[in-house]
């Protein structure tokens, strides 16, 4: 199928050459954007940043894509830069189109997304007065980046978007922010352009772990009889997925991956126990539950995996690999501590690894997976979730999609009935659960890798947050396929009220527009599916329309509850597998 | 003893934000922060002292190592420190009372720095220890108003350069 309709424009070869120039800071700054290689650009203009836009229109180069809303606008970059390695980029105004970066940049920073933020800035004689359009956003986004620059020159201006973009790439990823007053954009200076390499945050980096550390994990692996790999969303910003593999493979250990791990390891491979966590399969759970090592690499101990922290694998000795320091010892103590970047450790420690006896812990894994496999129940009068999530991944699976999930039951639905075999293809929010990242994160992800087919899975809670992307996405002729698993609630919330709080259904009905009608309105395809039989078909009907984006609005099972489920806070032994029915080890 | 870091940062309002606003978001636990000048008057130290029972000192450690404002870290836990506060304590004092006042100040070894109609100040210097004792002496005058600096510590007898430099070098 031809999914790469858009029209693709040539990128300017990169200029490497040192040079100066005299020109207004906001040329600068574009300068400096192409020497870093942006493709596209997604924002909204306004007051402060004009002169930036100014600036744009001389850069053809540079797609810029309109979004309706700025929080479209910052998930449309992290859905390019998920998909594509590369620091997603966007373009805010001041004041309101800044602080609608807010949700997106705290995403970026939970889940080490790549990417670059501008903002325009009033005029530095007005900063500080409550100008019109004001707001202290090196304050309010000062957590949630991995640094901001407020550019107070012109002459600062080169340097703070080169940083900002080595820095947003630099050891463990994450976004950056780079604040522009109007009135230094429109300043005229001589400038000197350099090769973005020119430019390094010098800080103080841990040395690469010695051999005697090497080797103290090679022991523990040695030794261990129920080892197991927890792979998370690290593995796959390093690309260390052929490393987790050979490890693997080489020590016979079997692999359980975090909601941002999926695709770091094939789940078709023996050794993959799939997701684990607090909807993870039983068999993972169980698996790292009782091991005796955890492998762990790019993954951070959230509670969505470990539940109760203290009940979590307690007899397990921990082997953490990660190349951010303060994330040793923050939940869970690492017997021994690797840093540094995932794939180059290892590859370091693959020749010293000999692989330990696993036979009985193989054994019993088998038992624990044949015992409690996912499961659901499909009649012939109303559809289930898992049922129509199943049909899309049969019928799409071929093609190799990037599969953008919103979050709530259809994410985790996903999750463990799709079969996750390759990295960058599971784009979704992990660490802050955003309502309404899905549909713009596919649209950037299609803008990056425009020779694949983009799917979004999404829920009709979630969908309605960020609807307006669609529009966007009608608009550059985006063959993306949405399909909202409707089922007229805010299922996860309507999942909790039901099992924890008596049935006590509060703020949680949706009383929804008609999807496919939503759709058609604003220009894309829309189909509306009530019935098992139709399910099929109208996944067909999607992927045959490659013009423009199709909303598959499927109407599902209203009250279906997302298992295996561990209920926050609490353990292993705490698996419901269905209301009142816990999974017995 | 607490576990003392010595944060070397960018003096500036923008760092002190960067620092403070880390360790809030962060909810690391640590105690009273002091902040001192050095040889270098685009640096500021600031000393943390860590309770290594409630949190890893090297975790704090390698949170602010994030801040590009932060020039160097160094974990003074187990070194051998000179550490000195100074406070500046307004004591109310009819003249019948200076002599009384200036002996104390004497055995601490303190100073009176200002003498005005109804107070005196006294300049006091020292371990905190010695410091809180003076002022506690000076209670039964009558203490109006006392500023502290807080700790001010350096290694002693190491002739390396300053951890900012040493860590400059590491990373050229």
């Amino acid at each position: 199928m031809d999914t790469a309709t858009m029209a693709q424009t040539q990128v300017a070869p990169r200029t490497i050459r040192r040079e100066r120039r005299r020109m207004k800071t906001a040329w600068a700054v574009m300068e400096a954007l192409v020497r870093e290689g942006v493709e596209v650009i997604f924002g909204v203009p306004g007051g402060a940043s004009l002169p930036l836009y100014d600036a744009l229109y001389d850069y053809p180069q540079i797609r810029h894509v309109l979004v309706r809303h700025e929080q479209c606008a910052i998930h449309m970059a992290e859905g390019y830069a998920r998909a594509t390695g590369k620091p997603g980029v966007c373009f805010t105004t001041s004041g309101p189109g800044a602080t609608n970066l807010v949700t997106g940049l705290t995403d970026a920073m939970m889940d080490s997304t790549p990417l670059v933020a501008i903002t325009g800035q009033v005029p530095t004689f007005f900063m500080g007065g409550d100008a019109f359009q004001e707001a202290d956003v090196i304050g309010v986004t000062m957590s949630i980046t991995k640094h901001n620059w407020l550019v107070r020159t012109p002459a600062q201006a080169p340097e703070a978007v080169h940083m900002a973009f080595r820095l947003a790439t630099d050891g463990r990823p994450g976004p950056t922010l780079v604040d522009l007053p109007r009135d230094v954009l429109l300043a005229e200076a001589d400038f000197i352009l350099e090769d973005p390499e020119a430019f390094r945050p010098s800080r103080p980096r841990p040395p690469f772990p010695d051999e005697r550390a090497l080797r103290q994990a090679a022991d523990l692996i040695a030794q261990s009889q129920r080892p197991i790999l927890y792979v998370g969303g690290g593995v796959i910003h390093s690309g260390a997925a052929p490393e987790i593999r050979a490890l693997a493979e080489k020590a016979r250990i079997p692999v359980a991956t975090t909601l941002m791990g999926l695709g770091a390891f094939p789940e078709d491979h023996p050794y993959a126990l799939k997701m684990l966590g607090m909807h993870g399969t039983v068999y993972a759970n169980f698996a790292i539950n009782f091991s005796d090592l955890i492998i762990a690499v790019g993954a951070r101990f959230d509670d969505r995996v470990t539940g109760k922290l203290s009940a979590f694998a307690p007899h397990a000795k921990v082997i953490h690999i990660d190349i951010d320091p303060a994330e040793i010892n923050k939940n869970r103590r690492a017997d021994v501590a690797l840093i540094g970047d995932a794939k180059s450790i290892l590859r370091a420690l693959l020749p010293l690894v000999r692989p330990p006896d696993t036979e009985a812990w193989w054994r019993q894994i088998e038992d624990w997976r044949a015992r409690y496999p996912l499961r659901y129940r499909q009649g012939e009068d109303v559809i289930k979730p898992q049922f129509a999530i199943q049909m899309i991944y049969e019928l799409t699976k071929d093609y190799r999609p990037i599969v953008t999930l919103d979050v709530g039951q259809h994410q985790m639905w996903a999750a463990q009935f799709f079969t996750w075999t390759e990295p960058r293809t599971c784009i979704t929010s992990g660490g802050l659960g955003t309502m309404g990242f899905g549909l713009p994160a596919a649209v950037g992800a299609q803008f990056g890798r425009p020779d694949r087919l983009v799917i979004n899975i999404n829920g009709d809670g979630s969908f309605q947050m960020t609807f307006q992307a669609l529009i966007t996405a009608v608009e550059w002729q985006l063959p993306i396929k949405v399909f909202i698993i409707n089922n007229q609630y805010l299922g996860m919330v309507r999942q909790w009220q039901e099992l924890f709080y008596n049935r006590r259904y509060s703020a949680v009905y949706l009383a929804n527009p008609d999807f496919a009608r939503m759709a058609e309105a604003v220009g894309a395809a829309g189909i509306r599916v009530e019935r098992p039989d139709q399910v099929e078909p109208a996944v067909r009907q999607a992927l045959a329309i490659t013009d423009r984006p199709v909303v598959v609005d499927i109407h599902v099972d209203p009250e279906e509850n997302c298992f295996p489920m561990i209920p926050s806070g609490m353990t292993v032994f705490d698996t419901m597998i269905a209301p009142g029915v816990k999974a017995v080890p | 003893m607490p576990h003392w870091l010595a944060v070397t940062i960018e003096n500036s309002v923008e760092s002190l934000n960067r620092v403070f606003h880390l360790l809030r978001q962060r909810h690391l636990p640590v105690g009273p922060i002091s902040m001192c000048r050095t040889e270098d008057p685009q640096d500021l130290r600031l000393l943390i002292p860590v309770d290594p029972a409630r949190v890893d000192p090297q975790r704090v450690r390698a949170n602010l190592e994030k801040l590009l404002c932060v020039k160097a870290v160094e974990d003074w836990g187990e070194r051998p420190l000179v550490i000195r506060d100074m406070a500046l304590v307004k004591v109310r004092a009819p003249s019948e009372a200076w002599v009384e006042i200036a002996q104390l100040a004497e055995f601490y070894r303190a100073r009176i720095v200002d003498v005005g109609p109804e107070t005196l100040i006294v300049e006091v210097t020292g371990s905190a220890e010695k410091v809180d004792s003076c002022i506690a002496r000076l209670q039964r005058f009558g203490v109006v108003e006392v500023t502290r600096s807080g700790p001010m510590a350096m290694v002693r007898g190491q002739a390396e350069a300053a951890p900012a430099d040493r860590m400059a070098e590491a990373a050229a």
